[in-house]
């Protein structure tokens, strides 16, 4: 070893020595002033931060030794002579606790969570319990989220929408949990995006394209280059470029709610569409062309207090085209009585939406 | 419509703004800070998550300097609360749950976690029982430096250098490095 090479390994091991010590005071009785100069040392050098998660990751792989001690020492070590020629049985499998089941590679770490998002349904929308990944909401009182991904792509989430992100080295992977949202993905071929809707993969080719669930209907509209968008249970395919979007429903619901042009259920479908409407929910409106009217009110309870519910499939069925200002919710409810052959009803806190005089007298 | 914003929206925007600037910049750090403390990553975020949820409901704006100092204080006492409801038995087991190293969508994860068990086990044994005592009480009996220097009748300055060159030995084992070779690294 030259004398610089040795500097640099003693370096090295200071700097894991200073990082125990510091896993070990934060641990116990860290005062703000300890916290305070732990975050500076932190800060000084990223090769402390580094040394801390090292520590850390010692510390956590220490932990899987707890089957194996008895009165503070491992059951392996009156053995010790012979433990490179056998390994020690496993550990039992720890018992599972209760805990949302997270990927925990660090680069899975997203610093980017809406601050307004905790005002709104904090724990239920923060932490999914089937998806690893971190968790991108809009609150209520937000009608635009505006959310940088740590590789450098955006998302803008419409108001109560969940995203949720995993990354690692190889993969961004995404999935749009509820609601609606709009991805700009930055180039990195190397490094598949892709945006999980149950599941169906939308995934990107140097893009940006918007994304919105409405029930059981989804919308993939492509505002720049190319989105491939796949089926896992039925390995449907479809390729969109600009100017077009897919969309598809939930084949269980498909029977009451059927694309009144589709043969074949729940089918990826790809049209031409009108970009800058799709995109209007930014600026405050939801802009339709023959949407499904179960479609537009399942957006519209994303943006108001009082939720709407749909009685008779004829209803749900009815196409609208119009635009939904997302400040007057309200009022528009109560317009749709002059467009379409039903009446509004209030019902407690909520509307109920049904086909007229169907409440008799 | 009427539009029932919740309590912590009425904030004042800088504080806001103060926040959410601390949040980009300390999440991380927080995180890592909590998952110190607690053991495991999921409920790091978890505490991380309540601990802005008080400082949402703190109205008065501070310099960020202090907000920051606040932030984790309001951490570390959340994290304390959590630990202590915590039972013996849970503290027994292994804090950081093998589930969260093994879900993961790589199947050569568990094989790794495996091999980094084996090699700190490995190290372990090679060190001085007393050291190795030390730091078995801390990290599997959750024990506290004071009650370990009563276990072992050490002072508090042997117990932390014992739990320091043990963490430095052990993380070099664990990349790689021989037995000669960590040794005269950690123990000069």
């Amino acid at each position: 070893m030259t004398p610089n090479e040795h500097a640099t390994a003693n370096d090295e091991t200071r700097r894991l020595e200073q990082a125990a010590d510091w896993a070990a005071l934060l641990r116990e009785d860290a005062s703000e002033a300890d916290i305070v100069r732990w975050m500076e040392w932190c800060e000084a050098d990223p090769r402390n931060q580094d040394a801390f998660d090292r520590v850390q990751s010692f510390w956590r792989v220490a932990g899987g030794l707890a089957g194996e001690v008895e009165n503070g020492e491992l059951t392996s070590a009156s053995r010790t002579e012979s433990i490179g020629d056998r390994r020690p049985a496993p550990p039992a499998a720890p018992r599972r606790r209760r805990m949302p089941r997270f990927a925990v590679a660090a680069s899975a770490l997203l610093a980017t969570v809406a601050v307004g998002a905790l005002s709104w349904n904090l724990y239920q929308r923060l932490y999914w319990p089937e998806v690893g990944g971190e968790a991108v909401v809009a609150a209520a009182a937000d009608p635009v989220r505006n959310a940088r991904l740590p590789d450098g792509s955006r998302v803008q989430l419409a108001t109560r929408s969940v995203v949720e992100v995993n990354y690692t080295e190889d993969r961004r992977f995404l999935a749009l949990r509820d609601g609606e949202a709009y991805f700009s993905v930055a180039h990195s071929p190397e490094r598949p995006f892709v945006v999980h809707v149950d599941d169906v993969r939308v995934r990107a080719v140097g893009t940006a394209f918007n994304i919105r669930r409405a029930g059981q209907r989804s919308v993939v509209t492509v505002t720049e280059g190319t989105v491939e968008v796949y089926r896992e249970r039925d390995g449907n395919e479809v390729r969109a470029v600009a100017g077009e979007r897919v969309t598809w429903e939930e084949t269980g619901h498909m029977q009451s709610v059927p694309e009144k042009d589709s043969t074949a259920g729940g089918d990826l479908r790809v049209a031409a569409v009108d970009v800058s409407e799709v995109l209007a929910w930014r600026e405050g409106r939801l802009e339709y062309t023959d949407e499904p009217l179960y479609a537009v009110i399942a957006d519209f309870n994303r943006y108001s207090e009082h939720p709407v519910e749909i009685h008779g499939d004829a209803v749900r069925r009815l196409r609208f085209s119009g635009t939904l200002l997302t400040d007057v919710t309200e009022e528009w409810l109560y317009a749709l009585p002059h467009l379409f052959p039903v009446d509004v009803r209030r019902q407690g806190k909520a509307y109920v939406i049904e086909p007229r005089n169907s409440q008799a007298g | 419509m009427t539009d029932e914003r919740q309590s912590p929206e009425q904030a004042p925007r800088t504080h806001l703004r103060a926040l959410s600037e601390l949040f980009e910049q300390h999440n991380r750090m927080l995180v890592s800070f909590l998952v110190n403390r607690l053991g495991n990553e999921a409920e790091a975020k978890e505490v991380a998550q309540e601990a802005y949820v008080r400082m949402l409901q703190l109205h008065k704006p501070g310099a960020v300097s202090f907000l920051r100092a606040y932030l984790f204080r309001t951490a570390a006492n959340i994290a304390v609360d959590r630990l202590r409801r915590r039972t013996r038995a849970e503290h027994a087991e292994p804090v950081y749950q093998s589930e969260d190293l093994f879900d993961s969508n790589s199947p050569d994860r568990e094989l790794i976690a495996r091999e980094q068990l084996d090699a700190v086990r490995r190290a372990l044994l090679e060190l001085p029982e007393r050291y190795r005592r030390a730091f078995l009480l801390s990290r599997i009996e959750g024990m506290r430096t004071a009650d370990i220097c009563k276990r072992l009748g050490l002072k508090a300055s042997q117990t932390r250098l014992y739990l320091r060159r043990v963490t430095a030995y052990c993380r070099l084992r664990m990349d790689g490095l021989t037995e000669e070779e960590a040794k005269p690294r950690v123990f000069p």
